[in-house]
Formats: C-alpha cells, sequence, structure tokens
C-alpha cells in the first residue's frame, strides 16, 4: 500500500501523503515511506522543485498517529525522538500546499518546507502538548518562522488557526479556495524552475545558515558559494539573454 | 501600600500593577514589590500560569517612573545602566500579559518578558526612551525576537506609539478584545495552558527561548535529553492513553 506518492511532471515533483482514511496521520509506515520520497526527491536530478499536500479534502496531515502510538505504546518500547534521525536535507526548494488539518508532526513538516500556501478550509495546530508532549523539529523552526510572540502561544497553547489567522502571521504566503490549492503551487513551482538553479539553491543554503549564526560569520561562509554563483556560466547566460530579449538556458554550471 | 496587587485563584496567579493615578507606573517600591510576587509564583507548585495586568481603564503600564527618577537624579543619584536587568526573575513557568492600556517603555518591556500577551482595543504600545534621550534595555534584544528586526527598530528609533490593531498585525499580540473582555479572555487562554501537561508546558518554553538563541544544531542537541525525558514521560503515557479513551488526561508531573 502507497502511503506516499511521488509523482514527477517536468521538472516539478509531487509527494502526497495519502492515507485519507486516517487524514494522513503519520504512522510507521507513513513515515518511512514518506522519507523514502524525500531521498527519491533530494536525489532526482530531473525534479528541481517539491510540492507536498495530502491526499482528500479534509486533511495534508493530522500529525503523529497516535491511535498506532498508543496500540503500540501498550507494549512496545516509546519512541523516542529526541534522538530520531533528522530530516532529509536537500538544497532544492519545497512548498507546501496545505489542504485541510495540518496538526503536530505534519505542522512540523510544512514548517521544514520554504513556502507554504494554503486552502481556505486549512487549519495549523501544534498540538503535542495536550497529549502531554512536545514538538521537535518545531521548538526551532516555529519562532523562526513567525516570531516568537505567534510561536509561543501556538506552542503553549496547542489550539489550531484556522487559514486567515496563519495568513495574518506570515505563516502562509497565499490563502486560496481548495480546488485552486494544486493549480497555484504549481505555478508557483514553474517560477521557481524558471530562474536559475544554481542561484536557486545558493540563496536557500544561505538563507537558512542567515538564520542559524550571526551575520558576520554568515557573510564570511557564504562568500565563495555566492562568488561561485556569480561567476557562473548561467550568470553569463542570463545577462546575454536579458539582452538578446529571450529566455535563459541553464546549465547549472 | 500595595503597589502591586498578587491573587491566586485555581491555578492562575494574577499580578496587578496597581498605581492607576500615575498610570502604573513603575518606581522602586513597584519593580520591589513585583519581583516578591513573581519569586512567590516561581516557588508556589499549585500554580502554572501567571497573568501580568494593570489596575483602572487606562494604563497597563506608562514606564519607568519619571518623575519619580527626576527627583532622585537631581540629587545626583545616577542610574546604572542594566541595574534593572539584575531584578528579573528567571520563570519557566508560562506568563500571559494582559495589556488594558498604555504599554510604555518598562511597562511594554515587562509585557514582552511575558510568553504570550492580548490586549484591549484601547491598548497603545511604545518604546519612547529614545525620545528622552536613553535606550531600552531589555527591549533592546527581546522586540527583535518577538516581532523581526524590521518592526522592532521602527518602534524603537521613532518611539512612536502604535495602537492594538497594529500591535495585532505586528504579531505581538495574539488578539485583541473590548476592554471588559480582556480578563475573562486572558483567564481563558491560561485555562488551555492548565489543562496542557505541565512537563510539556515548561520545557517548551525553555526550548523555545534556547532555540532562539543558538543555531537549530546545537538547540535540537541541547533539547535531546529534554525531549526525550518528556515523551518518555509518565504524562506522556497518559495523554495518549486518554486521547484513546477519550476523556481528559490527568498530569502527574512526571
Amino acid at each position: 500500500m502507497a502511503y506516499v506518492t511521488y509523482e514527477r511532471q517536468d521538472r516539478i515533483a509531487t509527494i502526497t501523503l495519502n492515507r485519507p482514511e486516517r487524514l494522513n496521520a503519520l504512522g510507521r509506515e507513513l513515515m518511512q515511506q514518506l522519507r523514502e520520497a524525500e531521498n527519491r526527491f533530494a536525489a532526482d536530478d530531473d525534479a528541481w522543485v517539491a510540492i507536498f499536500t495530502g491526499a482528500g479534502d479534509r486533511a495534508f496531515c493530522a500529525g503523529l498517529d497516535l491511535k498506532e502510538t498508543a496500540e503500540q505504546g501498550r507494549e512496545g518500547p516509546v519512541l523516542l525522538p529526541g534522538r530520531a534521525t533528522g530530516p532529509v536535507e536537500t538544497d532544492k526548494p519545497t512548498i507546501a500546499a496545505v489542504n485541510g488539518i495540518c496538526y503536530g508532526g505534519g505542522f512540523e513538516l510544512v514548517q521544514r518546507c520554504d513556502v507554504r500556501i494554503c486552502s481556505e478550509n486549512a487549519s495549523f495546530a501544534m498540538a503535542e502538548v495536550k497529549a502531554g508532549r512536545v514538538p521537535v523539529t518545531g521548538l526551532f523552526t516555529l519562532p523562526r518562522l513567525v516570531g516568537q510572540s505567534n510561536a509561543m502561544w501556538l506552542i503553549l497553547s496547542g489550539e489550531p488557526i484556522d487559514a486567515g489567522e496563519a495568513h495574518r502571521i506570515g505563516l502562509v504566503t497565499r490563502v486560496v479556495p481548495l480546488a485552486e490549492l494544486m493549480p497555484t503551487a504549481l505555478g508557483m513551482a514553474q517560477i521557481m524552475c524558471s530562474n536559475a538553479p544554481l542561484g536557486v539553491r545558493a540563496a536557500k543554503r544561505i538563507v537558512g545558515l542567515g538564520g542559524e549564526v550571526p551575520m558576520e560569520y554568515a557573510r564570511r561562509l557564504a562568500a565563495s558559494l555566492i562568488d561561485s554563483v556569480w561567476g557562473s556560466e548561467d550568470a553569463r547566460e542570463a545577462a546575454a539573454a536579458f539582452a538578446e530579449k529571450r529566455k535563459p538556458v541553464w546549465k547549472m554550471r | 501600600m500595595s503597589y502591586v496587587v498578587y491573587e491566586k485563584k485555581g491555578h492562575i496567579a494574577y499580578i496587578t500593577l496597581n498605581r492607576p493615578e500615575r498610570l502604573n507606573a513603575m518606581g522602586s517600591e513597584v519593580s520591589q514589590q513585583l519581583m516578591e510576587a513573581e519569586e512567590d509564583f516561581a516557588q508556589d507548585d499549585t500554580l502554572l500560569v501567571a497573568i501580568y495586568t494593570g489596575a483602572g481603564d487606562r494604563a497597563f503600564c506608562a514606564g519607568f517612573d519619571l518623575k519619580e527618577g527626576a527627583e532622585r537624579g537631581r540629587e545626583g543619584e545616577k542610574r546604572q545602566p542594566g541595574s534593572r536587568s539584575s531584578t528579573t526573575v528567571e520563570l519557566i513557568k508560562p506568563t500571559i500579559a494582559a495589556i488594558n492600556g498604555l504599554a510604555y517603555g518598562g511597562g511594554f518591556e515587562l509585557a514582552q518578558r511575558c510568553d504570550i500577551r492580548i490586549c484591549s482595543e484601547n491598548a497603545t504600545f511604545a518604546m519612547p526612551e529614545v525620545k528622552r534621550g536613553v535606550s531600552p534595555v531589555p527591549g533592546l534584544f527581546a522586540l527583535p525576537r518577538l516581532i523581526g528586526l524590521s518592526n522592532a527598530l521602527y518602534l524603537m528609533l521613532t518611539g512612536e506609539p502604535i495602537d492594538a490593531q497594529k500591535a495585532l498585525a505586528l504579531g505581538l499580540v495574539a488578539k485583541v478584545v473590548p476592554l471588559p473582555e480582556l480578563m475573562p479572555a486572558a483567564t481563558e487562554m491560561a485555562e488551555i495552558l492548565c489543562e496542557n501537561g505541565p512537563l510539556a508546558v515548561r520545557t517548551i518554553k525553555q526550548m523555545v527561548r534556547l532555540g532562539s538563541e543558538v543555531p537549530t544544531e546545537y538547540g535540537r542537541r541541547f533539547a535531546a535529553a529534554m525531549i526525550d525525558l518528556v515523551w518518555g514521560s509518565e504524562d506522556a503515557r497518559e495523554g495518549m492513553i486518554a486521547f484513546a479513551e477519550k476523556r481528559k488526561p490527568v498530569w502527574k508531573m512526571r
């Protein structure tokens, strides 16, 4: 059973959580397949941008599958996420197209993406605290995305917010009707694909670095990467294409 | 005279700045009494959340009492910068600021120290230190973390006030409500926090603040043991079983 599907059209990979009868909850199987899909995207040279979404019209992902965890927890060992392996790292941009409920671990997946849009019926919550747990990656990513003030209420209360509130706090860049969600996400992905891939990937890596360390160090560490992008064939091609009023052809070097 | 009223109702502590005739301005007496209330809140195990507010319908806190400062200044007493930051009680329990009017300078900084802020429609916020030729102290660091560098620099460099709606737009407050609904709304938020796993709540507060100070890689490494502790706690198991049995969890704080 495919709990996660990976489809690629041209340069855009769409990774869909596909367990709608359980609101795409993160069970052990689904998490394993999600990791495989992310590894596949990272390794797929023809895929430049990934879109994450959920199957069905109710949920993006309801978070950790508490039912499954409860069944296993009564017998097996407790899952200790602090020791879990980190997420798959990639320099290629990712877009979350949030099509409904987006809670806990599902919300954390969305926070890992670079850009977020959602449908009008979407809702977001860091619900861990209601089950006596703490978020794992969200403790660090959410304040960076929406500031400490907005993040603290979400993480300490566990209460959901709707799409409008998500837009007000800058969590999502756009809210669209559900039927327009995937077309909008694909349009955004196409815009990224039309940009020079070396530049896009360097930018993603450097913005991520800059959010972590003092600017002075970030600039020093990023300097050679920035130089290599500015000195690339693609940078020359962009200038030539602009002068010749044509679309640039990227060679990724 | 009690410049700070400290009340306990169930698991919630209410800390009210009570000097309305001076817009709850922060003199040395107020600061002292505020610290005493915070120390008690930190130590009382029955208390889970604190709500800060101001007496009256005009001000949360107008900031440091310039009149008192001026009197002392004439007598040649110089305020040592940084001295007031040493009077901060570190709290691992969550705090909510219910801002009922003016929140200026040190009053605004008090609200910034809280984890969550809500305000009434008549609330206004300003960092006016710069208008008096001085700089904010803890606000220099707290405000950019709360609302980003661009918004924070604007507020601190201009010293100009913003109203409640603008504060909501900046993400400074989670909610704006009419003044009579302020304390009920703050209490409702506090009750939500009280119902959540207390080990989890306290770990979150500390880890989110740590995470804003150090690179994520280090933050996650420091946090791993604490996160495991929470996920492996009796409360985590109880949370899961209560969910399966569709009842409210009973927390044991272990």
